[in-house]
């Protein structure tokens, strides 16, 4: 116990193993099987909760967790087998054993076969002909270890409407054929679509997570950063293999979208050191030491910028966001940030998005930024007409920042004491309460 | 310092917890047992098989957890100045917080006969 007590459990590590785990399972003893699967992943959890809590952590929790979670599978299908058997004999002769072959013995992994095996589950759930918001839900649960209520906080849904479609839509995973190498295939636009939503949400679930004290989930992060250079290196390695995939002209979008997203994502974890204080309370942009951003982050992202500017042919979502990114990135102080280009880019936002009302809240805050108080605090009780309640807390936050900066207390207060009821997580608490003291 | 036999039973039933809730009861866990460390109350402790047998009257059966439902899954050996101090010990287990029972006796000494 002494010696094995100083390890210390990786944030998530069981969330990032669970969809591991439940990839490795199926790829080994059939998709048809994920339930199961899920059964024994949830079981093995079960087992270190209970072993480790008297014997501390051992070396390789990952591995531990895998191997335990192999034997179990092993057990369960051959409880099924004997079972089975047992019926067959009852009516005719023994038939074929289900247990594949890979059961003689092999409980061993490696990082290779698992890797493929979450890529061949995400691009499976990619293709699905469902709702995007559908295939959102089978990938977090199934691969990314999120748990009903984790789910309904990521996507703005109540814990039992994602349990009912989980509960609807997880018959689409007998449609997995197990001898197709999903990966060998060519993503069609909408799966691609819906691979870069599930990573950006992802990501932005680590980033403004509302459920943890630490704010952010660094390591949900980096998962979603993983995932989306897994991908790309596997498109760009598809490519080298088929050229007849090139664009004459050199461009390629599938690859430029990625860019994209991995450039925003690099730019908004430089940040990750200055945005939180010591008391674990947000830090306004405005009020971070710029000198804590991670340069070699950014200057990461601006690679993939650069990539993206020249692979895609229209720039989209995450290019536009990468792009606000960098000039914040780049940026010696808030004062001197380009507020103008940035409104700009938020209103090509807009009109890419006219439903997301955040790039229309975003743009007008960087706009009241260059002088426009009165004007911003205008068009805020136009978008009040249009709110729903995912950007609700947001808007309330706004308008009291708003109030604040044209010196009007007591609206500003007042909107703060509305934010304060409106969130949950203790650290936007905390923000909001420091801000409501110092109009004092 | 006097030894205290610590006895966790539970009705173990985890099916609603997401990895993520799961993964933070460990880590509740393994803090205590830190803390018990480094306080100077640790001497040992064992995760127990949940399978096993039990002799009742000369019968074997197959042990006593399918009757009870609450099983032990464990048990640490624990050293304290009193059983006060070793309950309250016990009262700061995480698992108290999951409707464990939690049992405490202190172990007779044996070198004083």
């Amino acid at each position: 116990m002494k010696e094995s007590s100083v390890h210390q459990l990786t944030s998530h590590l069981f969330r990032e193993n669970a969809g591991k785990m439940v990839g490795l399972l199926c790829k080994r003893y059939g998709y048809d099987k994920a339930d199961l699967a899920m059964d024994v992943v949830q079981d093995s959890f079960e087992a270190a909760l209970s072993t480790w809590k008297f014997r501390g952590l051992p070396d390789q929790p990952a591995a531990w967790l895998m191997r335990v979670a192999i034997n179990k599978m092993i057990n369960r299908l051959k409880q099924a087998d004997t079972r089975r058997a047992i019926e067959d004999s009852l009516f005719r002769d023994a038939g074929d054993s289900f247990l594949p072959e890979s059961l003689d013995g092999n409980a061993g992994f490696d990082p290779g076969e698992i890797r493929d095996s979450q890529l061949n589950l995400l691009f499976f759930f990619c293709e699905r002909p469902a709702p995007a918001r559908v295939r959102i839900i089978l990938t977090l649960y199934y691969l990314c270890g999120f748990g009903y209520a984790e789910i309904g906080n990521a996507l703005w849904m109540k814990e039992e409407a994602v349990k009912k479609s989980l509960h609807r839509h997880k018959k689409l995973l007998h449609f997995f054929q197990p001898d197709e190498d999903y990966l060998k295939r060519r993503l069609e636009p909408a799966a691609l679509d819906s691979l870069l939503d599930i990573l950006y949400l992802l990501f932005n679930e680590g980033y403004k997570t509302t459920r943890h004290r630490e704010g952010i989930h660094k390591d949900l992060c980096y998962e979603a950063m993983r995932l989306a250079q897994l991908v790309l290196a596997h498109l760009e390695d598809g490519r080298s293999h088929d050229d007849g995939r090139l664009a004459e002209d050199g461009r390629n979008t599938e690859d430029g979208r990625l860019h994209a997203l991995l450039a925003l994502m690099f730019f908004n974890v430089s940040r990750f050191p200055a945005r939180l204080d010591e008391q674990l309370s947000w830090i306004r942009l405005e009020d971070q030491d710029r000198s804590q951003w991670d340069r070699s982050l950014i200057s990461e992202g601006f690679h993939h910028l650069n990539r993206a500017a020249k692979l895609l042919d229209a720039p989209g979502r995450f290019y536009l966001e990468a792009l606000i990114s960098s000039l914040h990135c780049t940026a010696p102080d808030f004062a001197s940030t380009d507020w103008t280009r940035i409104g700009f880019l938020y209103r090509q936002l807009e009109q890419l998005h006219p439903g997301h009302l955040s790039y229309r809240l975003n743009r007008i805050i960087a706009e009241s930024h260059n002088g426009g108080v009165a004007e911003a605090l205008r068009e805020m009780t136009e978008l009040g007409a249009l709110l729903s309640q995912d950007i609700l807390p947001s808007y309330i936050i706004c308008l009291a920042y708003l109030y604040e900066k044209s010196g009007d207390v007591v609206n500003a207060s007042r909107y703060y004491d509305e934010a304060l009821r409106l969130t949950r997580s203790p650290i936007d608490q905390r923000f909001i309460q420091r801000k409501k003291s110092s109009l004092l | 310092m006097k030894e205290f036999l610590l006895l966790i039973r539970e009705n173990a039933n985890y099916g609603q917890l997401s990895p993520e809730q799961m993964q933070n009861c460990v880590q509740e866990h393994i803090a205590w047992v830190q803390s018990l460390v480094e306080r100077g109350h640790y001497e040992r402790a064992n995760p127990l098989e949940p399978e096993g047998s039990v002799i009742r009257e000369g019968r074997v059966t197959d042990g006593p957890l399918i009757e009870t439902k609450e099983c032990v899954s464990g048990f640490y050996l624990l050293l304290a100045n009193s059983l006060e101090e070793a309950t309250a010990i016990g009262l700061e287990c995480p698992d108290v917080q999951l409707g464990a029972t939690i049992e405490i006796r202190p172990l007779m000494p044996m070198n004083e006969a």
